[in-house]
């Protein structure tokens, strides 16, 4: 049985991501970064609170999380290794590695919602 | 024996060499701002989970001239993401075909825009709910 490749899994993420941060994290960051310092937006807790209350909103927030994570994570390794920094293994265990945490972390704290 | 297979040099200053390149590497320099950014979502559910008080130290955190600051540059990099992503997409994706006849790459690219536009008022209008 020949040896199969296991980047369909990496770069799988890595696309929906691209297209989740593409779609999504700009109007995220337009909320939070310019209309909440502007006071257009409030994001009370109650409203927030609410959002993340069911288990489609958390993992809603938990994909619009980890997505763009996993795909930051793919680039920087292999930007790094195009800018001759090394890269290897070690430096993809450490970006994936922050990726899967950063979006377990979401998962568990919106669990205990 | 060893094999010693040959590594052509490569200055370490090539991607400032040509206007392309640059971008190419802005392009993927990108992903640092919007991992960035998906580590400031993870702080918010955090603080979300911890209660009222804590949610509130978090808005007020965004809302510091230290957190626009860092979220305008997040905001800069991030559309600069967008506007490359769809523009490769009709080079990712298979060939779509409608009648038999393939659809213009402009008009697939047009499409991410609409639907662009679509899901930032969608979220901004469950935002502001």
């Amino acid at each position: 049985m020949p040896r199969r490749s296991d980047e369909p899994f990496v770069w799988m993420p890595f696309a929906a991501g691209g297209m989740v941060a593409a779609l999504v994290t700009p109007v995220l960051i337009l909320s939070t970064g310019v209309l909440l310092p502007l006071g257009v937006l409030d994001l009370s807790y109650d409203h927030l609170h609410a959002l993340a209350s069911g288990w489609i909103g958390k993992l809603i927030i938990t994909a619009l999380v980890f997505f763009p994570a996993w795909h930051a994570a793919h680039r920087i390794q292999a930007t790094a290794h195009d800018l001759g920094w090394g890269g290897g293994l070690g430096l993809k265990r450490v970006c994936y590695g922050t990726a899967t945490f950063v979006g377990l972390v979401t998962l568990i704290a919106l669990a205990t919602i | 024996m060893t094999r010693r297979p040959y590594h052509r040099p490569l200055p370490s200053n090539w991607w400032r060499r040509e206007p392309r390149l640059f971008r190419y590497i802005v392009r993927e320099g990108t992903s640092v701002f919007v991992g960035l950014y998906a580590a400031i979502l993870m702080d918010g559910m955090i603080r979300l989970a911890q209660g009222r008080a804590a949610w509130e130290s978090y808005l007020a955190a965004l809302s510091s001239p230290w957190g626009v600051t860092v979220q305008l540059i997040c905001l800069g990099f991030a559309l600069f993401h967008t506007v490359t992503w769809f523009g490769v997409t009709p080079k990712a994706m298979p060939p779509l075909l409608v009648k038999g006849q393939p659809v213009p790459a402009r008009l697939i690219v047009r499409g991410h825009f609409v639907l662009w536009a679509a899901v930032s008022l969608l979220v901004l209008l469950i935002l502001g709910g």
